[in-house]
């Protein structure tokens, strides 16, 4: 058994928009304490990895361990129905085989999804440790990347000192964006570097997962040539959170 | 050579466009010995330069590894150290079997059976100290790093995979499962059009194999799998009379282990398989510096294939200058890295 009520179709707004970046089916494991997810993209260059603390939700019940596993493209059409003020309610229909999502407002409007076949895999978590961490303003990280993307299909992050710099270079020329992590003014609350890492990595990711958040705030770490950790919150107590493989030299010759 | 674990192993196919990017460790011996066994006229004569020395190995290496680079894929090659004691038998075996088709091969020739000729030309192949010492002369003047190791070469490919310090390690030869490499490549330098009998040709192309996909298919740990191999023959002991891969896989899984398959089914497996499964689950290590590539060496090679071995100046002149294209357009380029590589 599992039903749960969500006062908020922001919310769900937010998690479905960030979960249609990267994925075309949707793997929800839902537990007692809550639901959480995690797939690679079909190139399995990049992870998207979900964390909703039960709390999230107004009522909250689960009596046991649940696949969840939906159509991303239905799920986007639903959520384009929910109006601002709703309340949406949840339930899995195990008789059924259906996922029931019901919008209560004016009128009471009612979905039911047929659940597909959960892989039978659970995706890991890669073990990661970063260099460089970086608290800042969702903002200012959208923009830059809008900024990179005017001549690159890629950007690439330094670190260093109190400094974030985004730097891409294309064949008509060159963008550079760069932060500093001081003052009451900086748009970036909170950074930490050790060592200087550099690392590249493909826009369309990133411009498509900056279009999807709309979150105040974010934390990036990455480290040299190694993946990239976006995490967004969401509802204060809950994250979801990008992983991004880093593009690499192709060319492995010392010079 | 290696175990015959081919009929319960499931590969995927992989093109060398994918394997682009990639650091990939080569297993020496067994690929020079397929060039050997490979590149031959029809009636089975290898390459050879005008002194009468077999050259079939340096072709290969030289025109496939140029195909790998111009791929974007960076080689290490790893040699063979010294063999485990185990497999004096098997070395043994492998030079009576040599020497009786060079034997058969020198008949089949003058009695004009052309494809007996082919066929026992290929089992006759042999690899000699200056052929090996050349060959890696050779991949190092193409700037490919070379690595000897303690043992046998796949071990030590196996455990650079398990390091990440290449991404899989290609061989022929399924004992890099048992090795515990998490990734193997097959049919990576054989790919390509090959002759089945006199007029047939059949498309091989590479083949990717996960450890840890086969183990969770086949339900069995790396330990049993190796048992399966002791089962059916490795380097290092005979295989059981009348045991293939699908028998042994059922009594690994009906009884779990060797000792079980002795006591249940009353048989005695007269060889150390103790010792056999420790040379896969315990074989010499070796720390490894990061492999460094470098740039083709043109006088170098043209020195080896034109000089001392009468390969055309020309034709080996233009591959190089192709290469060098090749290579001029990949420096500075990216390409996606995978999340897997990072797990």
């Amino acid at each position: 058994m599992f039903h749960a009520t969500l006062d908020s179709t922001s919310t769900w707004k937010q998690i479905v928009d960030a979960l249609a970046t990267l994925l075309t089916e949707v793997h929800f494991i839902v537990s007692k304490s809550g639901i959480i997810l995690r797939q690679l993209d079909s190139s399995k260059a990049a992870m998207v990895d979900l964390v909703l603390p039960a709390k999230i939700f107004q009522e909250y019940d689960c009596d046991g361990n649940y696949d969840i596993c939906l159509g991303v493209d239905e799920l986007n059409k639903i959520s384009k129905r929910m109006a601002g003020d709703d309340r949406l309610e949840f339930r899995l229909d195990e008789d059924d085989n259906r996922f029931e999502i019901k919008m209560i407002g004016q009128a009471q409007r009612q979905f039911k999804l047929q659940l597909l076949t959960a892989p039978d895999e659970r995706t890991k978590k890669p073990s990661l440790e970063f260099d460089a961490k970086a608290e800042m303003f969702a903002d200012a990280f959208k923009q830059a990347v809008k900024d990179i993307g005017v001549v690159s299909s890629h950007l690439r992050i330094a670190a260093s000192g109190k400094t974030l710099t985004f730097t891409g270079e294309g064949d008509t020329g060159e963008a550079e964006v760069s932060m500093k992590a001081a003052g009451d003014e900086s748009v970036i609350f909170h950074l930490e570097v050790s060592a200087k890492p550099t690392a590249m990595y493909a826009l369309n990711y990133l411009s498509e997962i900056a279009k999807a958040m709309s979150t105040d705030s974010l934390t990036l770490q990455f480290s040299e040539n190694k993946p990239m950790l976006l995490e967004f919150p969401i509802a204060e107590i809950g994250s979801i959170s990008f992983i991004l493989a880093p593009r690499v030299e192709r060319d492995r010759r010392s010079t | 050579m290696g175990t015959k674990l081919g009929d319960i192993v499931t590969a995927e196919p992989i093109s060398l466009r994918e394997l682009g990017g990639r650091i990939i460790a080569i297993d020496a011996f067994n690929t020079i010995y397929a060039f050997l066994a490979s590149i031959r006229q029809p009636d089975g004569t290898p390459l050879m330069d005008r002194q009468g020395r077999v050259t079939s190995h340096l072709s290969g290496l030289f025109y496939r590894n140029l195909n790998l680079l111009e791929n974007g894929i960076s080689p290490i090659f790893v040699f063979d150290g010294e063999a485990p004691k185990l497999k004096a038998a098997e070395v043994q075996r492998r030079r009576e079997i040599r020497d009786a088709a060079r034997e058969e091969w020198a008949r089949a020739k003058a009695e004009g059976r052309i494809e007996d000729a082919r066929k026992a030309g290929q089992a006759s192949s042999r690899l000699t100290s200056p052929m090996i010492d050349e060959s890696k002369e050779l991949l190092t003047a193409l700037g490919i790093p070379v690595i000897q190791a303690p043992s046998e070469g796949e071990a030590l490919a196996a455990q650079m995979t398990r390091a990440n310090i290449v991404w899989a390690s290609a061989s022929q030869d399924n004992d890099s499962l048992l090795y515990n490499c998490p990734r193997m490549i097959r049919n990576l330098n054989i790919s390509g059009r090959r002759r089945f009998g006199r007029s047939k040709y059949r498309t091989i192309s590479p083949e990717i194999i996960d450890l840890d996909l086969n183990l969770r298919l086949l339900e069995i740990t790396r330990e049993q799998l190796i048992d399966i191999a002791i089962l059916i023959g490795t380097d290092y002991n005979d295989k059981l009379e009348g045991v293939g891969a699908k028998t042994a896989l059922k009594w690994i899984k009906q009884y779990g282990c060797l000792e079980q398959i002795e006591k249940e089914r009353k048989i005695k497996l007269d060889f150390p398989y103790e010792e056999i499964r420790a040379i896969f689950l315990n074989p010499p290590k070796m720390d490894v510096d990061e492999p460094k590539w470098k740039d083709p060496d043109h006088d170098a090679v043209i020195r080896i294939l034109c000089g001392e071995h009468d390969f055309s100046s020309n034709r080996i002149e233009k591959s190089l200058e192709r290469l060098d294209e090749a290579l001029k357009e990949m420096r500075g380029s990216t390409h996606q890295s995978s999340l897997t590589d990072y797990f």
